[in-house]
């Protein structure tokens, strides 16, 4: 069946997602695979499609996470900070515009 | 249409609570978790984009360090360099931005690259210093900190964040140049793409195929935490306020 290769890729897929959750790969894998066992006797190919588009989904909300958590480390650590100086010299200089 | 190289590194992963060892010798690296370094993503990703917009032809990621770095270099041709160089270093911690800096430019030049594109910096040594030091052992211009590239083939339009906002330059290629965060949002290298990475040609080379000497030049006396942050003191008025910095010899 079709379906049935698209969600072992779709779960290996994930799988792979697991190593970089903050709760560990452990916790991740262990909920993943509850939540594919739950579903394993579907046989309704309308509800297959719907799990199927529903995990997808969740696959792009973790990338999304991903992205996110890394972005904004790495902001607040190096960057967008401006010197010191630069930022009251703005603050002034936009007060003396509003004069 | 351009060739580009660009420079990986193998680090702590961002998001790791760094432990100093016991003896201040170090930090402790055994059975942590390791990845790419976040502004190598970035010049990856950067890298990539200009494969996409046809701007470039081919794209060689290359990476120094021990044979766990084979991992960050199939991350990067996974997101879609062509083929990778790997440099094996057992003991990274011992070199200095100028041995790699050397190594870079010794693999820009014998790959033939237009451009070396690198991270502004690396997160766990912080230095910043690769990309500058190998744009001066190449003789190349360097732009440093970019915030948006625009290449038509022949130079670079570029800006660059600094302290005032940000700067524009044009720049000839061949170049270095250096990426900073908000560039790009670089891609996750998913399962299918790991495993047709695999079948990439890597190269394996040593310091020596270029000529550069790893010897330690520099040796690391102590490493520590920084102080622990001590309780705040919460004062009744503007009065006791002054008091306190007055007798802190603050003011």
């Amino acid at each position: 069946m079709a379906s049935r290769v698209r969600v072992l890729e779709l779960y290996k897929r994930m799988l792979w997602l697991g190593q970089d959750w903050h709760q560990g790969q452990a916790h991740f894998t262990k909920s993943l695979s509850n939540a594919f066992r739950k579903n394993k006797y579907e046989t309704s190919a309308e509800k297959i499609e719907k799990l199927i588009f529903h995990a997808e989904f969740v696959e792009k909300e973790v990338l999304a996470l991903y992205q996110l958590k890394k972005y904004r480390s790495m902001k607040n650590r190096y960057g967008d900070h401006g010197s010191y100086a630069v930022e009251c010299q703005r603050i002034m200089e936009a007060a003396r515009a509003d004069v | 249409m351009v060739r580009v190289a660009v420079g990986v590194k193998r680090v702590i992963d961002y998001a790791v609570k760094i432990r100093v060892k016991p003896d201040g010798s170090g930090v402790v690296k055994d059975s942590v978790k390791h990845s790419m370094n976040p502004f190598c993503e970035i010049a990856v990703e950067e890298a990539v984009r200009l494969k996409e917009k046809k701007i470039a032809k081919e794209i060689v990621a290359f990476t120094i360090g021990p044979k766990q770095c084979s991992e960050t270099l199939r991350t990067a041709l996974a997101m879609g360099c062509d083929r990778g160089v790997h440099v094996n270093v057992p003991q990274l911690d011992a070199l200095t931005p100028l041995q790699i800096s050397k190594m870079s430019a010794k693999i820009a030049e014998t790959e033939a690259a237009d451009l070396l594109i690198m991270g502004k910096l690396a997160i766990d040594g912080d230095y910043g210093q690769t990309a500058a030091m190998t744009a001066a052992i190449l003789d190349w211009p360097q732009a440093t900190n970019l915030y948006s590239l625009q290449h038509n083939g022949d130079n670079a339009t570029v800006e660059r964040e600094i302290d005032g906002g940000l700067e524009t330059n044009e720049i000839k290629t061949p170049a270095v140049l250096s990426v900073d965060l908000r560039i790009n949002q670089p891609r996750y290298a998913t399962l299918p793409n790991i495993m047709k990475a695999k079948k990439k040609k890597v190269k394996a080379l040593k310091p020596a195929d270029l000529g550069v000497d790893v010897a330690p030049t520099l040796t690391v006396v102590k490493i520590a935490e920084p102080p622990t942050r001590e309780a705040g003191e919460i004062v009744e008025d503007v009065d006791a306020l002054i008091g306190k910095l007055k007798d802190a010899g603050r003011i």
